[in-house]
């Protein structure tokens, strides 16, 4: 699958296992491969989600928000029990599902639009493209659109 | 004693969400009690009784990510 990612797009998946090590996840996400393309060395990717506000501190919160409002949503007191039990110790990430779909469909978006090598502005779109779980909530609780956050990655690539 | 509803999920949607919430809730609050049962001067065969697993699972889970947890505690 790598063979055709760019040297930076090598960058952001690298990144995003750092990104996991560092939050103490035992795998890595989607949320990671997100907050890797949040950061300034990744480029286009990273200029189109600031311009919607979406720096790594605010993907960060953003997350945050989404578990503890899911857990607040079925009664359980999320806020207190999360601070009693912070992320600790050392791991080293295995590649998780929400990571991996992202991936392929970075790699079917690139092919769709005939593009000959895999740039972090694929990575983003495919991250973009998912159709439930955590970041699609985190970034719908962020006043984010997906889509129209990636219509303007496409329109930059 | 007042009852409290525990709220429903509005949608599948939202259900789902929070059967992914608790997991990484059940996450990590297993990381914390387990180092703090450690730290107490429990075994790795206690702890693993306690969750109910193998003591070869437990200790593959948490060991590396708890080296130094429990210093005097042999390993094995």
């Amino acid at each position: 699958m790598f063979e055709r990612f760019t040297r930076d797009a090598r960058a952001v998946v690298k990144r995003s296992h750092e990104e996991a090590a560092r939050l103490r996840s035992p795998t890595v996400d989607a949320e990671h491969l997100l907050l890797a393309l949040a950061a300034p060395a990744s480029g286009p990717p990273a200029q189109v989600l600031a311009e919607a506000g979406l720096d790594r501190d605010r993907l960060l919160a953003a997350f945050d928000a989404e578990l503890e409002s899911s857990l607040e949503a079925i009664g359980v007191p999320a806020a207190e029990l999360l601070e009693q039990a912070p992320p600790s110790g050392w791991r080293s990430p295995r590649w998780g599902q929400s990571a991996k779909l992202a991936m392929e469909r970075s790699v079917h978006a690139a092919a769709t639009r005939r593009d000959r090598r895999l740039l972090p502005g694929h990575l983003l779109l495919g991250v973009l493209r998912a159709e439930a779980g955590t970041v699609p909530r985190a970034l719908e609780r962020a006043g984010v659109d997906p889509p129209r956050l990636a219509e303007r990655m496409s329109a930059a690539l | 004693m007042p009852s409290t509803a525990i709220p429903s999920p509005e949608s599948p949607a939202d259900g789902l969400a929070a059967v992914v919430a608790l997991r990484r809730l059940a996450d990590r609050l297993e990381d914390a009690q387990v180092e703090r049962a450690l730290r107490d001067g429990w075994s790795w065969s206690q702890v693993a009784e306690a969750l109910g697993v193998t003591r070869q699972a437990v200790h593959k889970k948490h060991a590396k990510r708890l080296a130094g947890a429990n210093p005097r505690r042999r390993s094995v």
